[in-house]
């Protein structure tokens, strides 16, 4: 290796350092706990999360929750995402602005104002007692729709973010292209556009299922007692059962189940590549 | 083959080329207009060429003819048959973009079949087609390949197949050949110009390269500011510009301001500054009108100094101040005191002619009739 070589690597130090001291190895002390106990090596705690159905289908709801999620967000996001990447980049500078506006407060002040917003005796509810709406109040709070609600609003940036970079990159040129030979506008998007935006597709959705898998504040604070997700499991043993070891069993598993989509994120946001329209 | 893609394209006994006709089009963007009053008859099968500088309004054009662009006023005519009200996947017209614009997603089979399965014909018709278009662009057995894995030339014909395949009677060009490199350029000239004469398509071509105009045009329309300033034959334009603009903008010229001091008709006296009095070809510029008079550097030729007083030649005596040789021919700047010009002459290296250095003092021919009296510039 030459000199100048090494002065580089020197850059990535401090990085290192910090990621070793705080990430690597507690990680590491977190993967050890999961297997030891005081007579030494032991799987007994992976075998107490296949023994009792209630963690398993625990990570079943996570699994729900996070693909309603993502679901839900992309619906949302989708049309957005497509009427931005339309509009004159200027216009679209402040919009994504706007978009981007919800990540300058903490979750956690977001989801408080959503459950002020969604409470039985909150502002949604009032608007539909007052017009009279059948069935109102409604709740929308303690379920699965409260979670949901609040946990695509959270996600809902990532997956426009993602859509719209992808879709920017698409040459509009491909759709008058697709106009002069006969398509439709509906044609053209059908053939044209939708593919070639599938990689943002797919991008947006794993990172938005990613992140929605190890959500805690969401679902804690609006969901009920059946929309409890895995984070929150967690977070009763280490807080209220002082069960370190089985906690770390459950993040262990949320871990490798994590590192397991992300290989296929990557692989799908390789893809992106072979996509790529060519200027 | 290529019989079977032309007859299928058409309707037995018709040309396949339609007329084209622009009535009066303009397009406005903001305070500039960028096409004005533009009209201009295509004839059914005719190769034309809007040919301009950047901004002269001849993509923008092109692009009304297509539907892409909606114009301000005026009307566009296919087949005689009015198609503003007309969105542009249903005018039926074959598009070559500047960059290819292929579906990157689809191969190049798929790119071609795309236009036959919007309408509807698909599976061993299909198939057929596709080869044989493919055959006509010389790209045969490429089919399953994606665009990316193709050079820019093969693009360039996928383009064009994906164009023809469904059998347009006009085919728009917008600069097809301005991302290749000299020598495919001049390789792709020959090959459009030779499958639109097989198709007999009507095809209208944009290109800023007046070159690439001469070469393939049966009619060139010169644009500038978004006008026509000057539609005729490549020769026509070449040898009778009726603009200083059109005679700078195909080839090179030599301009010499001046006045016309007598016109019979047959010839005109032009009095260039220093009183020179230059004979020169017909016009209609009356007496006292200001004119520019021009000369091609190839209509002008060395003589002996002591030769040519007779006939219809005119003389000058010159000095050659610059001497470029450019393997064909020799590019020479003479300095021509009497018309206190500077004047470009061009003459080919053939044998046994006497090389010229810099410095020699030498006499300029030319005849009369080659050289053009044109309006002048108007102020900018």
């Amino acid at each position: 290796m030459t000199r100048r070589r090494r002065q580089y690597l020197l850059l990535l130090l401090p990085g290192v350092l910090y990621l070793l001291v705080f990430f690597v190895y507690p990680m590491a002390g977190m993967l050890w706990r999961s297997v030891s106990s005081p007579s030494g090596v032991t799987l007994r705690f992976y075998g107490r999360l296949l023994r009792e159905p209630v963690y398993f289908k625990v990570f079943v709801t996570s699994f729900e929750i996070a693909l309603e999620v993502t679901l839900l967000t992309l619906v949302l996001a989708y049309p957005l995402a497509y009427f931005l990447a339309r509009l004159q980049p200027r216009v679209t500078n402040v919009l994504l602005v706007m978009v981007v506006l919800p990540f300058f407060t903490s979750t956690l002040v977001r989801t408080y104002a959503w459950m002020v917003l969604l409470g039985t005796q909150g502002l949604v509810n009032q608007a539909l007692v007052g017009l009279r709406v059948p069935g109102a109040p409604v709740r929308l709070l303690y379920n699965r729709t409260g979670v949901l609600i609040g946990m695509s609003y959270v996600l809902l940036p990532y997956m426009i973010l993602t859509l719209y970079s992808v879709m920017r990159g698409i040459d509009r040129g491909l759709l008058q292209a697709a106009a002069s030979v006969g398509a439709g506008p509906l044609r053209a998007f059908w053939r044209v556009f939708l593919p070639l935006s599938l990689p943002g597709v797919a991008a947006g959705s794993l990172l938005t299922f990613i992140l929605g898998l190890g959500f805690f504040i969401t679902p804690a604070l609006m969901g009920g007692a059946r929309d409890t997700m895995i984070a929150v499991i967690i977070e009763q043993q280490v807080e209220q059962l002082l069960d370190w070891q089985f906690a770390s069993t459950l993040s262990t598993v949320l871990l490798a189940v994590t590192a397991v989509a992300f290989v296929v994120y990557d692989r799908v946001v390789g893809m992106e590549r072979l996509f790529e329209a060519r200027r | 083959m290529t019989a079977a893609l032309a007859a299928s394209a058409a309707a037995p006994g018709a040309p396949l080329g339609a007329p084209l006709t622009l009535d009066r089009i303009t397009k406005r963007y903001g305070n500039l207009a960028a096409v004005r009053e533009v009209s201009l008859d295509v004839a059914g099968g005719e190769f034309l060429t809007l040919l301009g500088p950047s901004g002269s309004g001849k993509t923008t054009t092109l692009m009304i003819v297509a539907g892409f662009v909606d114009a301000d006023g005026g009307e566009v005519l296919v087949g005689g048959r009015p198609v503003s009200a007309v969105p542009p996947h249903k005018r039926g017209l074959g598009v070559v973009f500047q960059h290819y614009a292929l579906f990157p997603h689809m191969t190049v089979g798929g790119n071609v079949a795309f236009p036959l399965e919007l309408r509807g014909v698909r599976g061993t018709e299909a198939r057929r087609k596709v080869s044989d278009v493919l055959d006509l662009v010389r790209l045969s057995g490429l089919d399953g390949r994606y665009p990316r894995q193709l050079s820019g030339g093969q693009q360039q014909r996928v383009a064009l197949a994906r164009a023809l395949v469904f059998g347009p009677p006009v085919l728009l060009m917008d600069e097809p050949l301005g991302a290749l490199d000299r020598q495919l350029r001049a390789e792709m000239q020959l090959e459009i110009k030779a499958i639109q004469k097989r198709l007999g398509i009507t095809v209208v071509y944009v290109t800023h390269d007046q070159g690439e105009a001469l070469t393939m045009s049966d009619r060139i329309a010169v644009m500038r500011d978004g006008r026509i300033e000057q539609a005729g034959s490549p020769a026509d334009l070449y040898e009778r510009p009726t603009t200083p603009f059109v005679a700078a903008f195909l080839g090179e010229c030599n301009f010499l301001d001046g006045r016309v001091v007598d016109a019979d008709g047959r010839r005109t006296i032009v009095e260039i500054a220093h009183g020179f009095r230059l004979d020169a070809g017909t016009s209609a510029a009356p007496p006292g009108a200001q004119v520019v008079a021009a000369i091609r550097p190839e209509k002008l030729w060395f003589v002996d100094h002591e030769a040519t007083k007779a006939g219809s030649t005119s003389a000058v005596d010159g000095t050659i101040e610059q001497v470029v040789y450019v393997g064909d021919l020799t590019r020479y700047q003479v300095r021509v005191a009497a018309l206190g010009a500077l004047l470009h002459v061009e003459r080919q290296n053939r044998g046994g002619v006497r090389a010229l250095a810099r410095g020699d003092r030498i006499r300029l021919a030319w005849d009369p009739a080659d050289v053009r009296v044109l309006p002048p510039e108007p102020p900018k």
